[in-house]
């Protein structure tokens, strides 16, 4: 009979538990694999518990970013915000699945020398979108924005998001974004501009943000 | 030094190695149902026009194997929770009633559940659903048109929201959070 789940029908690969090899990033919060879901490409994002703090307590926090997570996921797909499709939600292990997209990090991207033009165009529109939709991404760095075949940008990331944003979140979530650029790629001012003005050019409610942007640049 | 890149783990194994049967001119879906019911197959008896294709299926049928694995399953048993879980709604009912094959459902999809059916189980299970055999790919069939447009509407998907990653990715999200983010 077929059996057609797995797109590339590969056997099924249990793996031996721990495999560092597909750890593709740790931070403090949380450890992010390669894996494949019915066969196709897909990231794990899994939860880390911090010892210290009381386990009831802890798995209440972790559930509650996890769901914050995923919430500012949803959201921002609705809103037509490229970000990668969310295949499971898995509470108990505290891990979410997800689709790994193609293509490569804006990091990647500005460092093997890519158009700085056509990523400032595509990742301000992006950001322009995430604003208007109420959302903050909270951590704005060239590591979590893919540049996809297209050209066009997605965001990855959202363990530090926010909805029901504020013009002053928003100016506060561009600054980051600002200063992440130029600390990570010195010498990318006139790629910085260009995404904020991008960024102008595509959102509703750019001049409210502007006016705090200017007042977070000063503080 | 050398040797091919091993393949990362996949997620959800039984899900990946999992059986999908699609039929089309099925004379007695409700027929179907009620045997699956009453233990004939090992099968969510599913309406096959809600469904947005195999990933939809297949991302339904991994959702239900982790539910039922923490002991979280809305529903009484593994094939119903398929069905539940491909939904758009909370409601259980509804989830049947949309999602379920019943009285009006002419193309039928059998989720097969863990272990793999046999070819002894397959024959029984074409000779009850007495319809024609149709390859997979059909599944994805028709979402331009009227069936597409209903899927729409269940899922309350947006213009904006397809034109980014596609209906059936959509889907998947929607199917992903629904009783996480209880909505």
């Amino acid at each position: 009979p077929p059996s057609a789940m797995a797109e590339e029908a590969p056997a099924a690969h249990p793996g031996p538990p721990g495999d560092d090899e597909d750890i593709i990033g740790q931070g403090a919060e949380a450890i992010v694999r390669r894996a494949t879901f019915l066969g196709r490409p897909a990231v794990v994002k899994e939860r880390i518990s911090k010892r210290y703090r009381l386990k009831e307590l802890d798995d209440r926090l972790v559930s509650s970013r996890l769901l914050q997570e995923v919430r500012c996921m949803v959201r921002s797909a609705a809103a037509g915000v490229r970000t990668p499709t969310l295949y499971l939600v898995d509470l108990p292990r505290r891990r979410i699945v997800m689709e790994e997209l193609p293509g490569h990090t804006a990091k990647e991207y500005i460092r093997g020398g890519g158009d700085g033009g056509s990523l400032a165009e595509a990742a301000g529109a992006a950001v322009a979108r995430l604003h208007d939709a109420g959302i903050v991404h909270g951590d704005l760095t060239t590591s979590n924005m893919m540049v996809l075949p297209d050209g066009s940008v997605a965001l990855l990331d959202f363990g530090l998001g926010s909805m029901q944003a504020t013009a002053e979140d928003k100016a506060v979530d561009l600054y980051v974004m600002e200063r992440a650029f130029v600390s990570t790629h010195p010498g990318t001012d006139a790629v910085v501009a260009a995404t904020l003005e991008s960024y102008r050019a595509h959102s509703a409610a750019a001049e409210a943000v502007w006016a705090k942007l200017h007042h977070v640049r000063l503080r | 030094a050398g040797g091919a890149t091993p393949m990362p783990r996949e997620v959800s194994p039984d899900a990946a190695a999992g059986t999908l049967r699609l039929y089309e001119g099925v004379p007695d879906a409700a027929g179907v149902t009620q045997a699956a019911i009453k233990g004939a197959l090992r099968a969510a008896v599913v309406d096959a026009d809600r469904v947005c294709g195999r990933l939809h299926a297949g991302a339904a049928l991994a959702k239900a194997l982790l539910a039922h694995e923490s002991g979280t399953m809305k529903t009484r048993n593994l094939a119903s929770e398929v069905v539940y879980s491909l939904s758009h709604t909370r409601s259980i009912r509804d989830s049947f009633a949309t999602y379920g094959a019943g009285a009006a459902t002419t193309r039928v999809l059998l989720v097969f559940t863990p272990p793999a059916p046999t070819a002894e189980d397959v024959a029984a299970a074409d000779a009850l659903v007495a319809g024609e055999v149709a390859p997979l790919g059909a599944l994805d069939a028709g979402l331009d048109g009227e069936r597409g447009a209903r899927i729409r509407e269940a899922f309350r998907i947006g213009a904006d929201e397809e034109a980014c990653a596609g209906l059936e990715a959509a889907v998947v999200g929607r199917v992903a959070v629904k009783d996480a983010l209880g909505s």
